[in-house]
């Protein structure tokens, strides 16, 4: 049975790396495990930096990264992420902006996802 | 031309046969030495046959597992020369590149370009590619670039030329599955991730690995994936392990047989454990695995063993005496070059970062398996091109002088042996700071033994390898570069307590950049 997850966050967020390591780390004990990352950022440039030490202290976890800038690209990215995942056991909000919290609270109750996890 | 909506390609120092001499490929990771550039291109990366639309007559082998997988799903894709992108790429949407050392990041790349100070050509190439006006108008016109193969972690240091070059996916891991998917997405017009790990549950099985359409380089043709030893260095080892079945590895023998490709070049991380039981070789799946390639085989080659499991496969059943008495009495061949691992000398780093290499023997006795494998070999017409790892974290000077040892030791049996600074992957993958190294004194002194057994054995294995009368000018050519490297030895010789000094200091320091490097050439 596989666990999926999805983590919205701002390359801005000043703990991001920290709690993605964090997150990475308990999904690596999951034998199958999933995890979009779904980053509001400038581009890989600026949001590379903020993600390499946990994508490579990733073993086992499948995982796809994407980068948005603005909510009608977080909409889409979220919309095709939940269809091809077929279910999400947890989404995790990386965000200290309350208009990017609104948003995406917005989106993922749309999609009919109610629980989140804000880090 | 041909109606292509996925342009599968790499760089020349990839899409080449290497004149039917695989080895001669590791020329690609180092920058030309003693030989104008063109010429060493020549030597290592001569231009593949290809047919009038551009299609190479052999192919790397990751590339045509991509092939065959998007084809199997109906997609309009094919692997292509680079010199006919332009060809193509007007019109395709998506080009897909795969490489195993794009940045000159892997080992032994990383080696020659520290030592040197200059550029590896297939980093050099690469880059080239990436540069090249059919690629930068492809992208102009919105079109996508998806890249992968084992490699694919190296762009996680190179945000700078991913954003440059407008990479749009990342893939990292085994392709096969995954790349039909973002098949579809580039086709739905739907957003691309830009990095995929890929998952357990993506990781194809045996079922899912399609049977390539098209020849591999030197008929090479898979027969396992994963390896069950764990050596903390490897990233094969993260992977699941799986046995391709005798049909399938046939049914690729028999593409590359009627393309006219008849040499069998078996890949494995260890050909040796193909069927085994864990680590121990067993006689009967390498006997029958041998029986059918040998009924269409002109000449056969294996790419990697281990030596911990050559020395079990010959004390319990002489199977690597009989494997190798089956292949040379069937082709004529009278021996077979192989790729093979000591890293260390030091039992005490060898339980550290491989406890399972030695397996089923303990990794205390490290040594003297290396030597008794070695001597084994000799014995039985394998010889083998040894690596030994640099620079691993937990490495002091005392286990680098065990290894320079060892390799004394190692100097009656014909081989070659190549120093390598570590490059993290497996379970140290995230220790970035590798990239960026110091030579330090202890490995200049193993670099030296290595160079030193290495030019020993050199002038006579070239005269075995490269002995086709067709091959004359590359026999000469190497036999020059090896003799030029005598000749640069010799004058480092008298230089070298200037060069130990140099060292000390920290003078040769090498820092593995990006888009620094590439402005420094330009």
């Amino acid at each position: 049975m596989k666990f999926c997850a999805i983590v919205i966050a701002d390359e801005k967020c000043d703990r991001l790396e920290k709690k993605l390591i964090e997150i990475i780390e308990k999904l690596r004990q999951v034998k199958s495990s999933y995890l979009y990352i779904i980053i509001r950022g400038a581009g890989v440039i600026s949001t590379i930096p903020r993600v390499r030490e946990a994508l490579l202290s990733n073993l086992n976890v499948g995982i796809r990264l994407y980068i948005f800038n603005s909510c009608q690209e977080l909409e889409k990215i979220l919309d095709t992420s939940v269809r091809e995942l077929g279910k999400v056991d947890q989404v995790y909000l990386i965000v200290d902006d309350s208009g990017l919290r609104d948003s995406a609270l917005r989106v993922l109750n749309k999609l009919g996802i109610h629980e989140v996890s804000l880090c | 031309m041909l109606d292509l909506d996925f342009v599968i390609t790499v760089d020349r120092t990839l899409m080449t046969n290497h004149h039917g001499k695989e080895f001669i490929g590791f020329m690609t990771t180092s920058p030309a030495i003693g030989l104008p550039e063109f010429l060493w291109m020549w030597i290592c990366a001569p231009k593949p046959k290809c047919d009038k639309y551009g299609r190479p007559r052999e192919a790397p082998y990751g590339l045509r597992k991509v092939e065959a997988a998007l084809q199997e799903a109906g997609f309009k894709a094919a692997v292509i020369d680079p010199d006919y992108l332009d060809k193509y790429l007007t019109r395709a949407k998506a080009l897909l590149i795969g490489h195993h050392d794009f940045f000159a990041f892997c080992a032994p790349s990383n080696t020659w370009w520290a030592v040197t100070k200059r550029e590896p050509v297939n980093r050099k190439y690469f880059i080239k590619l990436m540069e090249s006006e059919p690629v930068r108008n492809f992208k102009k016109r919105g079109g996508k670039i998806i890249i992968g193969g084992p490699a694919a972690w190296q762009w996680l240091h190179v945000e700078d030329l991913w954003e440059k070059w407008g990479v749009d996916c990342v893939i990292d891991g085994e392709a096969e599955k995954i790349i039909v998917k973002i098949a579809e997405k580039v086709l739905n017009n739907e957003p691309l991730p830009r990095y995929v790990f890929v998952g357990a549950d993506e990781v194809p099985s045996i079922d899912e690995i399609p049977v390539i359409k098209a020849p591999s380089v030197n008929g090479l043709v898979e027969i396992m994936r994963g390896c069950p030893r764990h050596c903390r260095f490897c990233s094969v080892t993260l992977r699941p392990l799986r046995y391709i079945p005798l049909e399938k590895i046939e049914a690729e023998i028999l593409v590359n047989k009627k393309h006219g490709v008849n040499h069998v070049l078996l890949h494995s991380e260890d050909v040796l454990l193909y069927g085994a039981d864990g680590v121990r070789p067993r006689a009967e799946p390498l006997i029958k695995l041998h029986e059918m390639v040998l009924k269409h085989a002109e000449s056969v080659g294996w790419a990697h063993v281990s030596l911990a499991a050559v020395v079990y496969a010959q004390k319990n059943g002489r199977i690597l005496s009989k494997l190798t008495e089956m292949i040379f009495s069937k082709t004529g061949q009278t021996f077979i070059g192989v790729q093979t691992g000591i890293e260390t000398g030091s039992p005490r780093l060898a339980k550290i970062i491989m406890p399972g290499k030695a397996a089923p023997y303990k990794a205390d006795n490290w040594p003297e398996i290396v030597e008794e494998a070695f001597a084994i070999m000799a014995d039985v017409g394998v010889v083998p091109a040894a690596t030994v790892i640099l620079n691993i974290p937990e490495e002091t000077p005392d286990d680098c002088m065990k290894t320079a040892e060892l390799i004394d030791r190692l100097k009656p049996y014909p081989s070659l042996i190549v120093p390598m600074y570590l490059v993290p992957m497996g379970v140290l993958k995230d220790k970035r700071s590798l990239l960026n190294f110091r030579i330090k004194p202890e490995h200049i002194e193993v670099m030296w033994k290595c160079l030193e057994h290495s030019l020993y054995w050199a002038p006579k294995l070239v005269e075995m390898y490269v002995k086709e009368k067709r091959n004359f000018a590359v026999r000469g050519l190497l036999s020059l570069f090896i003799k030029f490297v005598e000749w640069k030895k010799k004058g480092i010789e008298k230089k070298l307590k200037e060069y130990l000094e140099q060292v000390a200091e920290g003078a040769l320091e090498h820092k593995a950049t990006a888009v620094e490097a590439v402005a420094e050439q330009k």
